[in-house]
């Protein structure tokens, strides 16, 4: 049996030493954030379980402010499994993905999801959930993989059924279902955690989640400017929102990314000498090859202004009255990046796509193809037909999110190069 | 020709002389995907629902321009079909959110990818919910409340709660006559192989219930009186998803596994539960879909495992093989953990990846072998 949590302490570890070094390089200063969002929350689960506060298991595509509200500690396990990629050269997440593999876990499901299973089997790598909260969305691989979690853990699972939001549905309905579902959710957790609702609490968790929203929402009109002012992919509400919003420490983070964005501008500052190109990564690339933002920047001056993770479609939410705050809270639930996409038909995923080539100004859009994401896989063909419409070119590529050896760089960088300067030599 | 073989027939082909005579009469066929769908508001409607399958296909080249080499086959190869015009008897299509595959699927449909025999061609996606509860219930009563409006809307009819009554009595006569058959599996020499009893569950979901049920009658008569098999070397539950093909059944019986049970949607899922015929209709048939005996795409894996040990014991299968085509999540996920329940519980239980095509038979020969062989062997 390995030492408690091993692989997050040497994370911690790691995080330390790189804080003083980035942020003392203005140009570095945008991938602060990222790493004091993980530092915090990994620190705040460890003293969680130590002190036997009790622990969420919220499916990914969950914001976290309700569980804030009851003070619970949320643990996404899918989160918390894939911070492993920044160990052992990105191979951190393969001793459980395999585990998963020796049970008899079938090869194709999302390999967030066999590491966070393998994580359980294991033993040691996770600390274990007071209780699971598990949406109906955004696939196939979430929902049988927390029917897996709750197996093996034991712990009483809520899971909130989404209706299908696609052309045939009563809207209207529909939010109804969904804010009853949000209702109930609201019970589990005073049932599990053992309090009461309180709206002031409520309130104030709401309210500190709407600044964040708000300085998210400004932070991605600062990446359509054409040229983009800060390097890197950038962030938004899926960088921490499912395990720390509602929390003012979130707040402040995405306030940095803000800050430094707007330095930036003031300062005249562009991501690259010279733009040449911008891409629109409209889905997960791989956890294990981060570089490759600053490779493309570097190497070929195209820039990522918007990518999957970072489109945010929030709203601020209404906080008069308890029950305007609870359908603020259903709304924005439905709008977690990849959750929102996996709620209903492919129309979703592609008018997303085409909003963020128009708003942030692409010339051509990217989608790494994870293997587990058949959701997303299966409406490719009917992407790249409204793209070629447009005459916006496409690249597919597969690729394994999590997992190296299904899908190392130097199989995949060539592709992209290729297809950056074929859309390069199309703009001359 | 006996009852038997006439009910075997329909499996070897997409359509049959039943739906000719339907067409030729001016009668309607609306394709579903899958059991989720309440078919009974569509043959409320005076439709002829007709469960998809894509038998006779041998590639998925032209259903991979629009659907992705890690998409199931069994979608690939429907959606091939599809794009070859295949699926022209149908006047329209209606699917449940059964999986990833099926609704992205549905959309190539929607985005008219498709050409269908005349336009204008009818389209539903039906919101099924993934729980079963009170809201859930009221949730699918509304959406089969918008599905039958619908219906009524495109086709230019009614649907009175009558007609809705009147097609829940022949379902669910079509669900205790299936019922009877399987009685039959209970018994030292069952009179019908699992193969036989896949063709027949597919014949109910491709000609007309009323034709089907006289048919059963008539098969029942016949098979009662048949000799029983008895050279099997062990009885199985075959268990798993979507599975079209009496062929891959085959395969195993031939090497002595008698398939006694299944859990199967052309199986049990598709019709062991009965609805309501006294309640009110579409509330009746929303709890039917919901409380069902569930595909893993629902929530619900303990009750699943108690159902299958409780038919295990009743029709005294001596293990499991649980098929899944690969790709499938769900019967991914549930196909492990039926293995670790099984084994705990002493119970033979193999899970085998199969394409839509029998391209694996040489595999699934050896690994069916080897199966037989441990459970002789105890």
């Amino acid at each position: 049996m390995v030492e408690k949590y091993a692989d997050h302490k040497e994370l911690l570890n790691l995080m330390n030493f790189l804080m003083p070094l980035i942020s003392s390089n203005e140009d570095l200063r945008h991938q602060q954030a990222i790493i004091m969002y993980n530092k915090y929350w990994i620190e705040l689960v460890l003293k969680a379980e130590e002190e036997g506060e009790k622990i969420v298991y919220n499916q990914f595509n969950m914001y976290a402010e309700l569980f804030h509200v009851f003070d619970l500690v949320p643990v996404p396990p899918e989160i918390w499994t894939l911070l492993k990629c920044g160990l052992r050269d990105g191979y951190g997440m393969c001793e459980t993905i395999d585990a998963a593999h020796e049970a008899g876990i079938h090869p194709e499901l999302c390999s967030a999801h066999k590491s966070a299973i393998g994580d359980q089997l294991l033993g040691n790598r996770i600390p274990p959930p007071d209780m699971i909260v598990n949406p109906s969305f955004p696939c196939d691989n979430t929902k049988i993989a927390y029917q897996i979690l709750a197996e093996i853990t034991g712990a009483p699972m809520l899971v909130m059924d989404c209706p299908y939001f696609g052309p045939d549905i009563d809207e209207e309905a529909a939010m109804e279902y969904w804010v009853n579902r949000v209702k109930e959710l609201i019970r589990f957790l005073e049932e599990h955690s053992g309090k009461k609702l309180d709206p002031d609490r409520l309130k104030e968790v709401v309210e500190e989640a709407n600044r964040a929203v708000d300085y998210a929402l400004e932070y991605a009109s600062y990446r359509q400017l054409k040229p983009l002012p800060q390097p890197g992919p950038g962030g938004g509400t899926a960088m921490g929102g499912m395990n720390l919003m509602g929390l003012p420490q979130y707040t402040e983070l995405m306030k940095g990314l803000l800050d430094d964005i707007k330095d930036r501008v003031a300062k005249g500052k562009t991501a690259v000498p010279e733009e040449k190109l911008r891409l629109n990564w409209f889905y997960l690339h791989a956890f294990y090859d981060r570089d490759v933002y600053g490779w493309l920047e570097r190497e070929k001056g195209a820039v990522s202004p918007i990518s999957f993770a970072t489109y945010d479609r929030l709203e601020v939410i209404d906080t008069s009255t308890t029950e305007s705050i609870i359908r603020g809270v259903a709304r924005r639930l439905l709008q977690f990046p990849m959750g929102r996409q996996g709620t209903g038909s492919s129309d979703i995923y592609i008018d997303d796509c085409i909003d963020a080539v128009t708003r942030w100004q692409c010339d051509a859009v990217i989608l790494s193809g994870h293997a587990g994401c058949k959701y997303i896989r299966g409406l490719i063909g009917l992407l790249r037909d409204e793209l070629r419409k447009m005459g916006v070119p496409l690249l597919v590529f597969d690729e394994d999110t999590f997992d190296p050896r299904v899908s190392p760089p130097e199989e995949f960088h060539p592709k992209i190069e290729e297809f950056v300067d074929m859309c390069l030599a199309s703009k001359e | 020709m006996t009852a038997l073989e006439e009910l075997t027939k329909p499996a070897d082909t997409l359509t049959n002389p039943y739906i000719e005579r339907w067409k030729e009469k001016g009668g309607k066929v609306i394709g579903y995907y899958c059991t989720y769908v309440p078919i009974e508001v569509m043959h409320a409607a005076g439709m002829l629902p007709y469960r998809m399958r894509a038998t006779g296909s041998t590639s998925s080249e032209l259903g991979d321009l629009y659907s992705d080499h890690l998409i199931c086959t069994f979608v690939r190869h429907s959606l091939d079909q599809a794009m070859r015009g295949e699926y022209k008897f149908l006047d329209g299509l209606v699917a449940a959110f059964s999986c990833d595959h099926i609704r992205r699927m549905f959309d190539v449909w929607r985005y008219g990818k498709i050409e269908t025999a005349q336009p204008p061609f009818y389209l539903r996606f039906l919101s099924v919910p993934f729980t079963a509860d009170d809201a859930a219930v009221e949730w699918l009563a509304a959406e089969l409340e918008r599905f039958k409006w619908s219906l009524e809307k495109h086709f230019q009819m009614t649907i009175t709660d009558d007609d809705l009554r009147e097609s829940i009595k022949a379902y669910n006569e079509k669900r205790r006559l299936l019922k009877s058959l399987y009685e039959l599996r209970k018994k030292e020499s069952p009179p019908v192989t699992g193969a036989e009893v896949l063709r027949i569950v597919i014949a109910s979901t491709a000609m007309p219930v009323e034709e089907f049920n006289q048919l059963m009658k008539k098969m029942l008569d016949e098979v009662n009186g048949r000799d029983g098999f008895s050279d099997y070397r062990a009885r199985l539950m075959l268990a798993g998803g979507e599975l079209e093909n009496p062929a891959y059944i085959e395969v195993i019986e031939e090497l002595g596994g008698l398939v006694v049970i299944d859990y199967l949607c052309f199986g049990v899922r598709d019709f062991w539960d009965l609805v309501d015929e006294d309640a009110e209709p579409l509330v009746a048939l929303a709890k039917r879909y919901l409380y069902r005996i569930s595909c893993p795409r629902n929530m619900g894996h303990r009750e699943r495992v108690t159902f299958i040990n409780d038919m295990l014991k009743e029709f005294k299968a001596d293990g499991v093989i649980v098929e899944r085509l690969k790709f499938c999540d769900a019967w991914g996920g549930e196909g492990a953990m039926l293995e670790w329940k099984e084994r705990e519980a002493g119970i033979p239980c193999m899970v085998l990846e199969r394409e839509y095509l029998m391209a694996g038979l040489g595999q699934l020969r050896t690994r069916a072998q080897a199966f037989l062989e441990m459970i002789e062997k105890r």
